[in-house]
């Protein structure tokens, strides 16, 4: 595993006192840190989407039910991966978790080996989530420090345009427009065109 | 709910029911037509892809349980034919995994026998309406 992965946390959300029980037991032994709370709400004061990891989430509880915290998640964008935990006859929830987003599901009773097996793809997924969107953030806040024109300039730049083109849009001397060119490269630090490319589409992705 | 879709349709949009049992096929195709829905029903999935050349499917509604393969079976196969119709699946047997693989193979919508008649109408003016 690599370094830093130690900082991942399996929550488990589930109003069953067992299966709390079972589940932290489970995490402890294969060696990945896990904290249970007994309800949504409980879970929600103590949550911070900085922390990496997975949810581990029963979809039918008295209270704030699972479909319920998926949303609030939601409205947060939150990143965390959602397994839900289904009972047999939760089809219909079930369908509607997996239309607003839900990464897995898991029926009871369930195996051990299949519920880590779906857990390690949730870290997986959320690690890589959260590389892609700290990659966005780092070239946003390059881009903030673009001026105008040298924005403009990247984005002409970004479209293919050669440099005389660009000129006569911007209406400058083709020198004006090497100049910003090599500006936007540098505080962009992007060694290529290719590169720099690649950063706009990263910078102008959804998530 | 139910006029407005009426004239939103285009009128030779077929709502297909694709399902080995008549007496759903002859339950759905009463309660769309209840709903203004065109209909035509075929007992099985080549049944269906026999006529399909002079149809226009708006959406189907495809059981779970069809002669000879599955629902989420006959959906691949349209798939790598080419088509993709905006589908409900039908289906009896049903558990959390096959509604989940149903959506993530493109369904709409995955419905459980009994269905219920409002919700089912209004998943069906959606999917009509989308086009």
């Amino acid at each position: 595993m690599l370094m830093g992965d130690n900082n991942r946390i399996v929550f488990i959300v589930d109003d069953d006192d067992a299966v709390r029980d079972s589940l932290s037991f489970l995490m402890k032994s294969i060696g990945i840190e896990s904290r249970s709370f007994a309800s949504a709400t409980e879970f929600l004061e103590f949550y911070d989407d900085n922390i990496a990891g997975c949810l581990v989430l029963d979809i039918r509880m008295p209270g704030m039910s699972g479909l319920e915290l998926q949303d609030r998640l939601n409205e947060i964008n939150a990143i965390l991966p959602i397994i839900f935990i289904t009972g047999h006859g939760d089809v219909p929830m079930a369908v509607e978790a997996l239309k607003k987003g839900a990464l897995d599901f898991i029926q009871k009773p369930f195996r051990d080996q299949d519920l880590i097996d779906r857990i390690n793809h949730a870290l997986d997924q959320d690690h890589d989530s959260r590389n892609i969107l700290s990659e966005k953030r780092e070239i946003l806040d390059h881009m903030d420090q673009l001026t105008n024109r040298e924005k403009e300039v990247m984005e002409l730049v970004v479209q293919g345009n050669p440099n005389k083109i660009i000129a006569a849009d911007l209406d400058v001397s083709q020198r004006t427009v090497e100049i910003h060119r090599a500006r936007v490269m540098e505080k962009m630090r992007a060694r290529s065109l290719a590169q720099l490319v690649r950063m706009s589409i990263t910078a102008n992705s959804d998530p | 709910m139910i006029s407005k879709s009426r004239t939103t349709t285009p009128a030779n949009r077929l709502v297909c029911i694709i399902n080995a049992d008549p007496n759903i096929r002859k339950k759905l195709g009463v309660l769309l037509k209840r709903s203004k829905h065109q209909t035509k029903s075929f007992a099985s999935g080549s049944k269906f892809l026999d006529k399909l050349e002079a149809l226009s499917p708006g959406c189907l509604i495809v059981g779970q349980d069809l002669p000879g393969q599955t629902g989420l079976e006959f959906m691949s196969e349209l798939e790598q034919r080419g088509y993709s119709f905006p589908t409900i699946l039908l289906s009896r047997k049903s558990n959390v995994s096959i509604a989940v693989r149903a959506i993530r193979q493109g369904a709409a919508d995955f419905v459980e026998i009994p269905w219920v008649d409002r919700k089912l109408l209004n998943t069906v003016d959606k999917l009509m309406r989308k086009q």
